[in-house]
């Protein structure tokens, strides 16, 4: 599975839906925020080995999700698209 | 019976070129302030969405986070927009729905997807910059519901 983002976040850059998305955290963040175009923001907590498992929210196939880690100017960001079950 | 002569089918290019001046001139006439470089004239060139909206930083807000995002949506030029894209749209969709100077970012990061083939990531600000527009509210002005058929077939 192609992995996206940078140093301080790695995750599938595609993920079914009703799956989950794994990520790496490098940072020292204890959340990781998800949400997409004109959704609210959910947050999930941070493994203890720095992973974080976060459940695909129920959107439409095609959807972008923003996943990330930190706040302000200095977040890392990765983008997930959420692909059709079939 | 006869055949019918062929139809006659315009150059895709031109006709992109013409959907790129009108789209530019729509997002360019709302430009206002001091400092700021006009994209909606006669001589608009296709290629205008390269070029920064303004040659000067928008007036300070007072939070340091959208002055940088809104430098980013209007000076900065196209390729550090689109190195940033993800963060840029993030923050503005999380953060600043309703400012008026981020949404002119996204509309050079739509235009870009429509007009540029090599753009990097093209499809991915294709279909956020769509995403963007489809569940925002911007500002009629800017025209931005126009460019969301193109977007849609370049998110593909």
């Amino acid at each position: 599975m192609k992995q996206g983002g940078g140093p301080g976040l790695r995750g599938p850059s595609t993920v079914p839906q009703g799956g989950t998305i794994s990520v790496e955290v490098a940072t020292n963040d204890t959340t990781v925020e998800v949400s997409s175009a004109g959704s609210a923001t959910t947050s999930h907590g941070v493994n203890p080995d720095k992973t974080a498992r976060i459940p695909v929210p129920p959107v439409p196939p095609s959807t972008l999700l923003f996943v990330s880690v930190g706040t302000g100017v200095g977040a890392q960001v990765i983008v997930v698209e959420v692909l059709g079950r079939g | 019976m006869k055949g019918l002569p062929p139809r006659e089918v315009s150059e895709p290019s031109a006709c992109r070129r013409q959907f790129l001046r009108a789209a530019g001139a729509l997002i360019g006439s709302s430009v206002v302030g001091a400092g700021c470089r006009t994209l909606g004239s006669p001589q608009q060139e296709p290629q205008a969405h390269l070029e920064p909206i303004r040659t000067s930083p928008p007036p300070p807000t007072g939070n340091a986070e959208l002055d940088e995002l809104r430098r980013l949506a209007v000076i900065a030029p196209l390729p550090e927009l689109v190195e940033l894209h993800p963060l840029f749209l993030m923050l503005r969709d999380r953060h600043y729905r309703d400012d008026e100077v981020l949404w002119q970012g996204v509309g050079r990061l739509a235009m870009a997807a429509i007009g540029e083939e090599r753009l990097p990531l093209r499809r991915q600000i294709a279909g956020l910059t769509a995403a963007s527009i489809d569940h925002g509210d911007p500002p009629p002005a800017l025209g931005l519901q126009g460019l969301l058929p193109p977007l849609r077939r370049n998110a593909r």
